[in-house]
């Protein structure tokens, strides 16, 4: 025989069944305006750790197209300085080319040395945020240790007197012959650029180049230093046709002046080329691995979304669903609680 | 058969209906109550005129059984998802994420911004924030879960009392009982009251329980210590003033015999006091070891190490602890560890330390200076510091997490269980309260009380009252017609 149903769980059911559907109520509700599990954890158990760490690379990927950004940033502008020396020892080279076989040309071709001087040292000193972005990894100084117009200007002229006794504008000077004077170069001032003293005096900076991690796995270079053979030739040429064209030397030994700042200016503008192809590829794997991380990015934040994420049409339906069925239930409490026998009985 | 006769079975059937309605009225009267058993009078005829009767109680002792059974279950998984729900509430955000999960993070991604700018101390600085808001995390969620565990232990202790207490009620109502039915007497109300007990024992620990000559019941608990026998046997328990991490509470004796866990499942539980336990010795220290083992692999992401020759063990970095310089051992809990972590005051400059360590190591002597030219660009340490994040590292498997894993997704994991836990432990607890519903409605529908059917049952006594008392009333009359005729 199946047993009776007592008043108690007449009562108890319609009361169980209004609380678990204003539960769930409570859940669709916060479903429907949030767009997510109202409790992912209690939802996803140890799933949960999914999107957490999903988002963590989202978030990780985010700061490295943040800090490709800069490195971005400082890249460029070592391709605008670069340029700028490129021309700048372009126009060098041309105004030697120019002063070549020419008596008067050669004051003329060391005022424009003195003047693209100037423009290459401010391309080397750019700085970006406050970094040096020429001085390898001592940023915080500029690359070239420069105390005089003409770098290493005063070191050349004290090299010309202990070589030959009296000073370059002195009027002895003119008895210099080209091959004394080329020995003179060869041996004294060359050195001072291309040399040992380079990096002993006139360089503050580190041969290393920044490195940059460009994706979660893969570090580049990305910054170019004043240490690099075609920024130093640039800095040689312009540098010794400033301070000995202008001198009391005579014509022939000028133009074996000309002719060695000819040849290095010449040779610096294809380094540089060179130099701006390899700024260029770092430009271009940095934005390569920028498309890959943004579309990972996008790709991780979708999937957490997605794991995360409830059907907002689903959840309305459901809230629908839950509030009839409220409304059935407030409706049968009514109804049973008022079916009393006591109503029928005399 | 005599109208004396008539007058009689009359009398007798009108006393009967007087006591079926006091019993029914009875049963009307504690129909809200659900520790009561529905009455209902037998009744015997002995013979015309004459009848038997005694006041049955209406239960069935095997649903009884299996609902104090269910009873257990569920008072323990409530009380575990309540607990692992708080434990949770305290140590993770909304989305389930670990506190220290997210500080990590933030760790990571600062770190990577100043990487790309080692010469600046402002993003440095924000290096050090966040290792800061580690360390803080780490030391916090240490304090948490002791003072949970030490909440958990006071718990354990009123467990105890109550259940004390509510023994020694049982031995109350036992005796009663088991004098009542050797004397014979109406023992109905002590055994409602005596099953009611019975189930509020059930809530704090599961018991068997069977019942002996003159309804003496014996209670014995799920591991097989005898909880009550005549007299009950005392539950002891000593409650702990502070307790800290690899410590263990003391455990709970009936008796002299220890109370043990019946199994290690650290999501299920039956009895209050077994999820207490549960939650006290198995949960919150699993948690712990998880953040311990956080913090010493932080220590060896962030150590420092011999650069130049390569040969000197490496030491610790941003990150420091008691036992430093040296590592705590490897693969190993370190009880506390993260509770002890600090920043180390060599990188910070509030401590007089150089925040520039990050960039060029060297807080442990000249070997292990990473940047040895000064350089302010110089980042392949901080890249390197990136990378350890990803590197896989052994872990102690006490911890209940995997035996190798990167410091980033040992972090999430321990997310992920924490996760876990509480969404099978608020399944379970949904289950056995379907379940415990379920049989208590089956036993409440056996043994409880229907107005309406107690309602019909009265107009069918209104109505034998009345035919009794109309057959009184005609056999009366019938013996005044006697009289007046022989009269």
């Amino acid at each position: 025989m199946i047993s009776g149903i007592s008043t108690t769980v007449i009562q108890s059911a319609l009361l169980r069944s209004i609380q678990t559907t204003q539960r769930e109520m409570f859940v669709a509700q916060i479903e429907v305006q949030t767009g997510r599990y109202a409790d992912i954890a209690e939802r996803l158990g140890r799933g949960t750790s999914t999107p957490i760490a999903l988002l963590r690379e989202v978030n990780r990927i985010d700061s490295i197209l943040d800090t490709n950004k800069s490195a971005s940033t400082r890249l460029a502008a070592t391709q605008l300085a670069l340029g700028s020396v490129a021309s700048s020892t372009q126009s060098l080279f041309d105004s030697l080319a120019a002063a070549k076989g020419n008596a008067q040309g050669m004051a003329l071709a060391a005022q424009s040395a003195m003047s693209q001087l100037g423009a290459i040292g401010s391309a080397l000193s750019t700085t970006v945020s406050g970094q040096y972005i020429f001085s390898g990894l001592n940023t915080d100084q500029p690359p070239v240790n420069q105390t005089s117009p003409i770098p290493a200007g005063p070191a050349m002229d004290t090299a010309f007197i202990s070589r030959f006794g009296f000073a370059k504008t002195d009027a002895l000077a003119a008895s210099i012959t080209p091959s004394a004077f080329s020995a003179f170069v060869t041996t004294d001032i060359e050195p001072m650029f291309l040399g040992a003293g380079w990096s002993s005096t006139l360089s503050n900076a580190s041969d290393e180049a920044i490195v940059s991690r460009i994706t979660l796995a893969r570090t580049i270079e990305t910054s170019l230093s004043a240490n690099e053979t075609g920024l130093r030739q640039s800095l040689y040429a312009a540098a010794l046709s400033a301070n000995f064209l202008d001198t009391s030397l005579n014509q022939a030994t000028k133009e074996s002046v000309v002719n060695i700042a000819l040849q290095q200016s010449a040779s610096s503008v294809s380094a540089l080329a060179e130099l701006q192809g390899r700024a260029g590829f770092a430009q271009q794997q940095l934005s390569d691995a920028d498309v890959r991380l943004s579309a990972q990015s996008d790709l991780f934040a979708g999937m957490a979304e997605d794991i995360t994420g409830v059907d907002p049409h689903e959840a309305a339906v459901r809230l629908n669903e839950l509030v009839t069925r409220l409304e059935t239930s407030f409706a049968l409490t009514q109804k049973i609680q008022s079916l009393s026998i006591l109503d029928y009985l005399r | 058969m005599s109208l004396s006769s008539v007058i009689q079975i009359a009398q007798n059937s009108l006393s009967n209906m007087t006591t079926r309605t006091g019993v029914l009225a009875r049963n009307v009267n504690e129909a809200g109550n659900s520790d009561y058993a529905r009455r209902e009078l037998r009744t015997i005829s002995l013979s015309p005129g004459a009848t038997s009767t005694s006041i049955r109680r209406i239960t069935d002792l095997r649903l009884e059984s299996a609902l104090a059974g269910a009873v257990s279950v569920n008072s323990g998984q409530q009380v575990h998802a309540r607990l692992v729900e708080t434990l949770s509430g305290l140590l993770a955000d909304s989305d389930g994420e670990l506190t220290v999960s997210a500080h990590m993070t933030a760790l990571q991604s600062s770190l990577q911004t100043y990487s790309a700018n080692p010469e600046n101390p402002l993003l440095a600085g924000a290096v050090l924030s966040n290792a800061r808001d580690m360390v803080a995390g780490l030391n916090d969620a240490t304090r948490t879960i002791q003072d949970f565990r030490l909440s958990v232990d006071n718990d354990i202790a009123q467990a105890v009392d109550d259940l004390n207490s509510m023994l020694s009620e049982f031995k109350t109502l036992n005796d009663s009982i088991r004098l009542g039915t050797q004397s014979g007497t109406d023992v109905n109300d002590a055994l409602d009251r005596r099953t009611a007990v019975l189930s509020q024992i059930s809530q704090i620990v599961p018991v068997s329980s069977f019942v002996r000559s003159n309804n003496d019941m014996v209670l014995v608990t799920a591991s097989g210590a005898m909880l009550f026998e005549t007299a009950p046997r005392t539950v002891s328990f000593t409650a702990q003033t502070a307790l800290e991490p690899g410590t263990s509470g003391n455990a709970v004796y009936v008796d002299v015999i220890k109370l043990s866990l019946p199994n290690s499942n650290t999501a299920s539980a039956s009895g209050s006091l077994d999820a207490l336990l549960r939650l006290r010795d198995t949960v919150a220290p699993t948690l712990q070891k998880q953040m311990d083992e956080l913090a010493r692999s932080l220590i060896s992401v962030f150590a420092e190490t011999d650069v130049a020759g390569g040969a000197l063990a490496p030491l610790q970095g941003l990150f420091a602890w008691s036992g430093g310089p040296a590592f705590p051992t490897a693969g190993l809990v370190s009880n506390g560890l993260a509770g002890g972590i600090i920043i180390n005051p060599a990188y910070d400059p509030q401590s007089g330390g150089n925040i520039f360590r990050l960039r060029d190591g060297g807080a442990n002597g000249p070997a292990y200076l990473a940047n040895l030219n000064g350089s302010a660009s110089y980042s392949a340490r901080l890249n390197n510091l990136s990378i350890g994040f990803d590197t896989a590292q052994p872990y102690d498997v006490s911890a209940g997490l995997a035996a190798q894993a990167s410091l980033s997704a040992f972090s999430v994991q321990s997310s992920g269980w924490l996760a876990g836990l509480k969404s099978q432990s608020a399944q379970s607890a949904i289950k056995s309260e379907a379940k415990h519903a379920m049989l208590s409605d089956s036993l409440s529908n056996t043994k409880g009380v229907n107005i309406d059917t107690e309602m019909a049952r009265l107009g069918e006594f209104e109505q034998a009252y009345q035919a009794s008392a109309r057959l009184l009333n005609a056999a009366d009359q019938m013996l005044q017609d006697l009289l007046d005729a022989v009269g």
